[in-house]
């Protein structure tokens, strides 16, 4: 097993923007964006660290399970920044489900990437589709005399709300065009380090980095149109 | 002016960063062109969204991995455990390179699980049986917009996996316009992974539609959290 990989990726916070001075793209025009064309070799990538664990190698599969102690932490933040919409025990439940679901889902992981990114954006969907199912069984569970619906619980957390939406579609993106959105909007390189860093050339990575935009605004207005509970 | 096709390697750049809002060449097109300012208003929306979603995330992270031991950890991390020590993850392991006894073992196990599975299939009577897994990768179920068929039908044809003891229901709801509530049309098992409505039957129904499937149990009810489609884009019967 790769040890180097998994004391990197084991230290890193799911992602983390690129350390050190921006260097100027070189093509760059009046006030744009200035964008670092950081080292290929920067990337933290926990592929060698899956393919372990898909191996059953012992020490990798410990650390594995190790990792994944995370999930039921993140569903607590998260359930805090959306007013605690479910409670402890959905919330465990909750937690094994989803802890089940990446270790079924762990050879669709493709890198460069963390795991953690990448298990992070199926909580959040698996939160969300939580959140759902509570307020569909209170509907039924509450019927109204008069025959009005009654309302989803409210909770005043909106920017989690948003923020939590667009994480759950973005985990339903190609990983090839959510890895560009990632490189580009939060560790905000060039195209040309992306292009190094994945493999492909600088037109490719621009052009997965424009449909990858594509594809969320539609996954997006999708969720938005199907009626989530807010 | 009018949308001309060459504003769109404008816009691009402006979405790629290439570009700054504020630079002439970007301006020029803004200010011009009321389909490029929309076309951006919704764009750098979406790429705030993105990068608010992004830090989000991190501080999230963070603060998950401060949080003391949160309710259901122990539970969930005993429920792992126990997973992987019994269950093999075949489809990455057996590609492995340099694992041909392994992989001759796992294909002589599986030959054997699999004819005892036969046995078992025959021997046993067809009952639901509760503690059966229904855990989908859930979002992998997906239920496209219909396509129309010139006889005047709909096909409906979802896309994902249900285990054996699972029926998925499609629901279709309609509305005569955006105004209006949505009503349900239609909730059908549908056994094969689609689902064709006659012509007459599409004719009756309002202009406006949507669908999404679900999964239930054999009794009929619904199964665990999430076990469903989004509802689908909406779309029009003709």
């Amino acid at each position: 097993m790769n040890r180097l990989s998994l004391e990197r990726s084991g230290s890193i916070v799911g992602s983390t923007r690129s350390e050190g001075p921006p260097i100027e793209s070189s093509r760059q025009e009046e006030g744009a964006r200035v964008v670092p064309d950081g080292p290929a070799a920067a990337q933290p990538d926990d592929s060698p660290f899956v393919a372990a664990v898909l191996a059953r190698e012992a020490r990798a599969v410990e650390e594995f399970a190790e990792r994944m102690r995370l999930v039921p932490r993140v569903l607590s933040v998260l359930n805090r920044r959306h007013g605690c919409a479910l409670d402890e025990h959905e919330l465990a439940d909750l937690g094994q489900d989803v802890q089940i679901l990446v270790w079924r889902k762990l050879d669709e992981f493709r890198g460069p990437a963390v795991l953690e990114a990448w298990v992070y954006g199926i909580t959040c969907l698996e939160y969300l589709n939580a959140r759902r199912a509570r307020a569909r069984l209170a509907q039924r569970a509450v019927p109204l005399a008069d025959g009005r619906e009654p309302e989803a619980p409210r909770v005043d957390a909106e920017p989690a709300e948003r923020a939590t939406e667009v994480a759950a579609a973005l985990a339903t993106l190609d990983p090839s065009q959510a890895a560009v959105l990632r490189l580009r909007l939060f560790e905000e390189i060039s195209f040309k380090a992306i292009g190094e860093r994945l493999g492909v050339p600088e037109n490719t990575a621009k052009t997965r980095f424009h449909r990858g935009l594509l594809a969320l605004k539609e996954r997006l207005r999708t969720r938005e149109s199907g009626g989530r509970p807010r | 002016m009018s949308h001309d096709p060459r504003h769109d390697e404008v816009l691009q750049r402006l979405r790629e960063g290439d570009l700054a809002e504020g630079a002439r060449e970007a301006r020029a097109v803004l200010e011009a062109c009321a389909e490029c300012r929309e076309t951006w208003r919704t764009d750098k929306a979406l790429l705030a969204d993105v990068r608010s979603s992004f830090e989000f995330e991190r501080r999230t992270l963070e603060e998950a991995r401060a949080l003391p031991e949160p309710p259901g950890e122990r539970e969930a991390q005993r429920e792992l455990r126990a997973r992987l020590a019994r269950e093999e993850h075949e489809p990455r392991a057996a590609t492995r390179p340099g694992s041909t006894n392994a992989l001759s073992r796992r294909w002589m196990w599986l030959a054997i699980a699999a004819g005892l599975a036969l046995v078992v299939w025959f021997a046993l009577p067809r009952a639901p049986h509760p503690g059966d897994d229904q855990l989908l990768g859930t979002h992998a179920l997906v239920l496209p917009v219909p396509e129309h068929l010139p006889s005047g039908s709909l096909k409906f044809a979802w896309k994902g996996t249900v285990s054996r003891n699972a029926r998925v229901s499609l629901l279709i709801e309609g509305r005569g316009s955006a105004d209006n509530p949505w009503t349900r049309l239609v909730t059908q098992t549908v056994d094969a992974s689609s689902w064709e409505a006659a012509p007459a039957q599409v004719a009756s129904w309002p202009n406006q539609l949507r669908a999404k499937v679900e999964v239930r149990d054999l009794n009929g009810e619904l199964a665990e959290q999430g076990q469903e489609s989004d509802w689908s884009p909406v779309f029009s019967p003709r």
